[in-house]
């Protein structure tokens, strides 16, 4: 079953001379519960296509699907809303808002839309990301793996139908990062949650089911692990 | 009694509601007609007195000309001299308005809110009726209102029901293909054992080429009917609380006599009981495969370590060997089916670390394989306990 559908994706920023084409034609299919990675150079426009999917920008040309909805027609309201339920974000360096405790970053999504956090499903999320002890912690008494957590956990707590990650180990040092990636490959599995991971690292990405390359705004290989 | 359809229901309802609104209207112009008049009357009477009173002189003229009447309604005189009507209605018009329209109101709000609540009730329910639905649980008895919400009800009815079969279906179909597996399994073990037999009553010559390949066959039968099984979903893995420490034990007991024969020491440092949840006998067979690709890749006096942990976020395995380590190309691949790396070993199927990512994954584990620093390759094994098994 389809979840993500690209055509002919463009953005160019500036005009003119200056023009930069960050995404040159992108054409990009990605069915539920594929775990993907997305790698290139820097300037590749691999965060620009991240941006756009996550509709935080939006394309100059071209159309962007997720989950049924057109991302380009979406006016701002909607936008907001569609990035609270539909899409989990994970960012390099966490994101977290300090003055919120962790069990409120966690359920931030939810309370934004003034719904009630489900006490079962947050405490599955919540033990199976090992916060259990630190929900009335602050972000500055955690480490960088642990805040990393938290970043996933409140990026999972709608059960979006898409999470993305943009280098979400860039921080890390090498331990933290394997959990990441694990705990990343133990959603996919255990949830068959759809990820979106970009990253540099080629290692990191071998860790996905599929590796697309970026370069220069346009795909340039899609392999699937054997 | 017939129950009425809920279209007609509808209808039926509205005519009522409309009836009763007119009949309230109709008396309410009727009493207030009949007040009117008598208001009418009084006024009349009142100004006339006080007139009489003042002028008795033309007391005469004043009956003459209520007597005789025919003169028309204002405004006149009065209104001549700019005197207007009361803005507001008499006190007890404005009173009985006023109640009016506050129990109206009231009415009509609460009928509302009373709507509202059974809708959202409603709801509620089908909600609960999809989540049993996905759970697998019993569904709750339907017994929805009539109307839109109704209708949703009955739909979301068939659709779960379509769905439970069509589940159904898939989980026999896949049941059936198990048993063809089971059954092809049997068969292809027969002529392999009468193979062996006839190869160990054969001379020396004869037997020592063609054990080795009957070997071959025997395993590689087996690895392909374990993948097939695990790929048609027909391998049932049974998770129980289980000590890894005691797993790996039971694993390197296993690999001893392959171990002796290589000279390679199977090194499992004591460690204290380690509580994971793991199905006892498929995790000892996929740790089996780690360290028996450890033992063929260790140096003959060699040894593969075999270390558990155990940490806040997950309980961790690493399988050392003293070899080379893993070569950088194979590394991304080697959990691949049938990937046999450069120094793989003559005879080897390059499904066994295949079968043991499978089995740990399976499982909510995590297999990860690597370089260590001192040399060697290592293996590392995670157990996440507060996963979900997929």
């Amino acid at each position: 079953m389809e979840l993500l559908h690209c055509t002919d994706l463009e953005k160019v920023y500036g005009r003119g001379d200056t023009a930069v084409r960050a995404l040159d034609g992108v054409n990009l299919q990605v069915d539920r519960g594929e775990f993907v990675a997305i790698v290139g150079a820097s300037g590749s426009g691999k965060s620009t296509l991240l941006h756009i999917l996550a509709s935080v920008d939006r394309p100059t040309a071209g159309t962007v699907t997720v989950d049924g909805v057109d991302l380009g027609r979406l006016d701002p309201t909607r936008a907001a809303l569609f990035r609270r339920r539909k899409v989990g974000l994970v960012y390099q360096f966490f994101n977290l808002i300090p003055t919120l405790t962790v069990e409120k970053n966690i359920t931030l999504p939810l309370r934004l839309d003034k719904r009630r956090p489900d006490p079962a499903a947050l405490a599955e999320l919540v033990g199976a990301l090992g916060l259990q002890d630190k929900l009335q912690a602050l972000p500055g008494q955690l480490s960088g793996g642990q805040q990393q957590r938290v970043a996933i956990a409140r990026a999972l707590c709608y059960r979006p139908a898409l999470l993305l990650a943009d280098e979400p180990t860039g921080n890390l040092d090498r331990r933290n990062t394997g959990e990441i990636l694990d705990l990343l490959g133990l959603c996919h599995r255990s949830y068959g949650q759809t990820i979106l991971l970009v990253t540099h690292d080629e290692e990191l990405a071998a860790q996905a089911d599929r590796v697309i390359t970026l370069s220069d705004g346009r795909i340039v290989s899609d392999r699937r692990r054997g | 009694m017939k129950h009425p359809t809920p279209a007609r229901f509808g209808a039926a309802a509205l005519a009522g509601a409309l009836a009763a609104c007119l009949l309230a209207a109709a008396l309410t112009a009727a009493l207030l007609g009949l007040w009117h008049s008598r208001r009418q009357m009084a006024l009349l009477d009142g100004f006339c007195t006080a007139l009489v009173d003042r002028a008795p002189a033309i007391a005469e003229d004043v009956y003459a000309l209520v007597k005789e009447g025919g003169y028309a309604p204002g405004p006149g005189v009065l209104a001549a001299r700019g005197y207007r009507p009361a803005p507001a209605p008499p006190a007890p018009l404005a009173a009985a308005a006023g109640a009016g329209f506050v129990l109206g109101g009231g009415l009509l709000a609460a009928d509302r809110l009373w709507q509202r609540r059974r809708t959202d009730r409603a709801l509620r329910r089908l909600t609960r009726t999809l989540e049993a639905a996905r759970a697998g649980a019993p569904l709750p008895l339907a017994e929805d209102p009539e109307g839109e919400v109704g209708r949703l009800g009955d739909e979301i009815a068939k659709t779960v029901t379509e769905l439970t079969r069509t589940r159904r279906e898939a989980l026999e179909a896949r049941d059936r293909f198990a048993r063809d597996l089971a059954d092809i399994a049997h068969q292809l073990k027969t002529p392999l054992t009468a193979l062996s037999l006839a190869a160990q009553g054969a001379d020396p010559a004869l037997r020592s080429r063609m054990q080795p390949p009957l070997d071959q066959l025997e395993r590689l039968g087996g690895a392909l009917l374990l993948l097939a099984r695990l790929d048609a979903g027909a391998l049932p893995l049974h998770p129980e609380p289980a000590d890894l420490f005691t797993l790996v034990q039971m694993a390197a007991d296993g690999l001893q006599p392959l171990a002796d024969r290589a000279g390679v020491t199977l090194e499992v440092p004591e460690a204290p009981p380690i509580p994971v949840t793991a199905d006892p006998d498929w995790t000892v067979e996929a740790l089996m495969n780690l360290i028996k690709n450890g033992i063929e890749h260790s140096p003959p006096g060699g040894a593969v370590h075999c270390t558990c942990a155990d940490g806040a976020l997950y309980a961790e395995l690493c399988i050392r060997d003293e070899g080379a380590g893993f070569a950088p190309a194979d590394l991304p691949r080697l959990f691949d089916r049938f990937y046999r790396g450069a120094g793989a070993a003559p005879g080897s199927t390059g499904i066994g670390l295949a079968i043991a990512r499978e089995l740990l994954q399976r499982q909510g584990a995590v297999l990860r394989a690597e370089n260590h620093p001192e040399g060697g390759g290592v293996f590392r094994v995670r157990f996440y306990p507060g996963f979900p098994r997929p």
